[in-house]
């Protein structure tokens, strides 16, 4: 009897806290404490997310050299550029081991542990996706490991679609993020060959661009408008690939990409 | 069978019936499943499946539970026998302090060997199923180290175990080894780069504090690296089997010298 | 023949002397109680019996060997005071453990188990855990370890402890038919109706040293008081425990 007494009480009290844990949002809506549909990762974790991010997505780099952390690697995920890299590395561990030479478990540790650099290559990337998503997951706002994402996704799996909903979503979530812009606007340009949809998003950066005056937007915008000249140029629209260039000029006459810039009016321009 | 051989075995199926009767290993396999089991039906940007980080989180299970399991097991050798008095009623019997330690040392090595062979059973199992491949050289490369860890933990926390309290040796032990794991290879270089007394404190750690990290093959088993040579092994074992005899010895200087 | 022997024994710990010039000794086929109050060092000399450790001075025998020699102690049998045996063993997989101390082989093993499991009266319980035993079933299972590989001498720290009345007389009449198979008892008590009743010789202890030592006849005298009155005399302190004058 006390049995099932006990029971039907555990199970009332069940339906109490479900009934309650609905209407109490539903009645106050805006009183609540937190942002209603608010991420509970952002609840819980707050503004170290960013930080947990960046460590998921060191995770990622380190698959990308076959599970070994290289602090003075310069061309991993966490430095992704579009550049395919193929190099060679003789930066083993012989430098800071060089004083303990002869120590024996320093020894017995190098042939234990990995000495060796690879970079992942082809289909492989696959394994790097869950820590891209998980970084992603954690922290919308680290851009590094959006592009790094669309990197994997669109130049070593080939899965262009795949990269440019995701791209989206971050541009959603990031919506004054001129880098996102620009890397849509290359993929759209490189990988779907598609001009128009990557002016509209080449003309979102330079627009989100203006907002931010260090180096590095500097940088960005010089490369913007070289993209926008060369869409300009392809449409056969000289006019505003000269206005173009002279943007750049105005930014920097000596970059690469006003040079660039430049050669693209001279060739339309002809001899 | 020579009387200090069953005094051995009885020594050591009391290890293994203790860590099966307390159903750990039940309550770390549940555990590890239901940290798993959602991994495996992940796809993450609904683009193909990846195998590593699941390999990768499951042996980092693998070495938690087995560190666990062989620490604790071992931590638990003597502080109950004590607190329960029935280290009288054995000490009473026809055998040695030195004999006590080893079938207790043996019978932990034992439990946790077994746990530690259920573990990579599994692993192996689901590695295969995942990857295609199944129970490669360097698998077995890990499971021949990993055993060798097992060795030296059971023994550096039968050591505590005789002047800790279990919880308390339990921490240390714990403490110790992921301090050694995460730090151990870079210890040298984080001497160098400290002021005197610190850098003789971590010179000091570098040459005293077992090197847990030389077992642990985790990475070249999930990046699939090529094995490494068997010398090296057979080194990594003979520093296992020393270091784990050093520990036995003081146990069984503390053991005899300690008044009940 | 003695079978056991303590000669001018000293055990300090620190600064306390536990157990200060005792001179004891302990014929073979004798029951002798080892009395004294909480503290009078009793445990300490039982413990120094058994080879846990050695005395500062003096001179321990049992059986005619160092008991601190494992191979002293193969015709001991120890029954500790409370001891809260393996809680995830039953009592036949505690016996089991035992006699592989004791070097018994699993058959010898297996025989004495199913004798002395009805003779302490745990036939109804043998494949319980130890964890759902009271204390007077785990007393009964300390029993039976001690008895196990059918020892010569047997040494019970305070046996009645926790025991029910007719667990008491199971013991009583085990320990008198014990000696009459020729074995030694040699046990301390704070039961002074169960040794009058049973020991040949009592021993009592005072703060580390013998204060008294004869059969109950003998230490009574011609007043013919009984072991009780005696021990309270022997100690110097009255019924209410106030110090005579």
């Amino acid at each position: 009897m006390s049995r099932d007494c006990s029971r039907w009480m555990f199970l009332s009290f069940a339906a109490a806290v479900v009934l309650l844990g609905r209407a109490i949002p539903a009645a106050f809506d805006d009183g609540m404490p937190q942002v209603r549909g608010e991420d509970v990762l952002a609840q819980v974790l707050g503004e170290t997310r960013l930080a947990v991010s960046q460590a998921l997505l060191a995770k990622a780099d380190e698959y990308f050299h076959g599970g070994v952390r290289h602090k003075d690697c310069d061309h991993g995920l966490t430095e992704c550029g579009y550049d395919e890299h193929d190099h060679d590395h003789e930066h083993d561990a012989n430098e800071h081991d060089a004083h303990h030479k002869f120590d024996p478990w320093c020894i017995i540790n190098r042939r234990v542990h990995v000495q060796e650099h690879r970079h992942m290559k082809g289909a492989e990337a696959k394994e790097l996706l869950p820590w891209l998503w998980a970084a992603n997951r954690m922290s919308a706002d680290n851009l590094q490991s959006i592009q790094a994402s669309v990197y994997v996704l669109n130049s070593m799996l080939g899965n262009p679609a795949a990269a440019r909903d995701m791209l989206q979503q971050g541009i959603a979530k990031n919506p004054c993020s001129a880098d996102l812009e620009f890397v849509l606007g290359e993929l759209y340009l490189r990988s779907f060959k598609d001009g128009a949809k990557a002016e509209t998003a080449f003309r979102a950066a330079l627009e989100k661009n203006i907002l931010q005056n260090d180096e590095d937007a500097r940088l960005l915008r010089l490369r913007t408008l070289f993209y926008l000249g060369y869409l300009s140029k392809l449409k056969g629209d000289i006019a505003g690939l000269r206005q173009h260039l002279l943007e750049a000029e105005e930014l920097s006459p000596q970059h690469i990409c006003t040079r660039d810039l430049r050669n693209l009016l001279q060739q339309s321009e002809g001899p | 069978m020579r009387p200090i051989a069953l005094q051995i075995s009885a020594l050591s199926k009391l290890a293994v019936l203790d860590l099966y009767r307390r159903k750990d290993l039940a309550v770390v396999f549940v555990l590890g499943g239901v940290i798993l089991a959602p991994l495996l039906f992940f796809t993450p940007f609904g683009v193909s499946t990846a195998s590593r980080y699941t390999n990768e989180l499951a042996l980092l299970l693998v070495w938690l539970f087995s560190a666990v399991i062989g620490l604790g097991v071992s931590a638990r050798l003597f502080p109950p026998e004590f607190e329960s008095r029935t280290i009288y009623p054995l000490l009473s019997k026809p055998v040695s302090r030195g004999t006590v330690l080893a079938g207790k040392y043996l019978g932990a090595l034992a439990a946790s060997l077994s746990a530690l062979a259920v573990f990579y059973a599994a692993y192996g199992l689901l590695a295969g199923v995942r990857q295609g491949v199944w129970f490669p050289l360097i698998f077995w490369q890990a499971l021949f180290l990993h055993a060798a860890f097992m060795v030296v933990v059971t023994a550096l926390s039968l050591l505590g175990s005789l002047t800790l309290t279990a919880s308390a040796n339990l921490t240390m032990c714990g403490l110790l080894t992921v301090g050694m794991l995460v730090f151990g290879q870079r210890l040298p270089e984080l001497a160098t780069a400290q002021p005197v007394p610190g850098k003789w404190v971590l010179y000091a750690i570098h040459w005293i504090a077992p090197h847990l990290e030389f077992f642990d093959l985790r990475q070249r088993l999930v990046h699939e690296w090529p094995p490494i040579g068997w010398g090296v092994c057979v080194a990594v074992w003979l520093y296992a089997l020393c270091y784990a005899a050093a520990c036995l010895a003081l146990a069984s200087v503390v053991l005899r010298r300690k008044k009940f | 023949m003695e079978a056991l022997i303590m000669e001018e024994v000293v055990k300090a710990f620190g600064v306390v002397r536990a157990v200060d010039g005792l001179s004891l000794s302990v014929q073979q086929g004798e029951i002798l109680g080892f009395l004294g109050a909480n503290g009078a060092g009793k445990t300490t000399s039982i413990k120094m019996l058994l080879g846990f450790f050695r005395p500062d001075r003096g001179r321990v025998e049992v059986l005619g060997k160092d008991p601190c020699d494992p191979a002293a102690r193969i015709k001991i049998g120890f029954m500790p005071e409370t001891a809260y045996y393996y809680p995830f063993l039953n009592v036949r997989e505690l016996l089991a453990l035992y006699g592989g101390l004791c070097g018994m082989g699993r058959e010898s093993i297996a025989r004495r188990t199913e004798t002395l499991i009805p003779r302490v009266g745990l036939s109804e319980a043998g494949k319980r855990p130890l964890r759902t035993y009271s204390k007077g079933m785990l007393q009964r299972a300390g029993i039976a370890q001690a008895l196990l590989h059918d020892p010569d001498l047997l040494i019970l720290d305070e046996p009645f402890t926790g025991l029910d009345p007719l667990a008491r007389i199971q013991l009583r009449d085990l320990i008198l038919d014990l000696r009459r198979q020729g074995k030694t008892v040699f046990f301390s008590s704070h039961e002074l109706s169960e040794a009058e009743l049973i020991c040949d010789r009592v021993a009592i202890l005072r703060q580390g040293r013998l204060v008294s030592c004869g059969s109950v006849r003998e230490l009574a005298g011609d007043g013919g008081q009984n072991l009780e009155r005696i021990f309270l005399k022997v100690l110097g302190v009255d019924a209410q425990g106030g110090r005579l004058a």
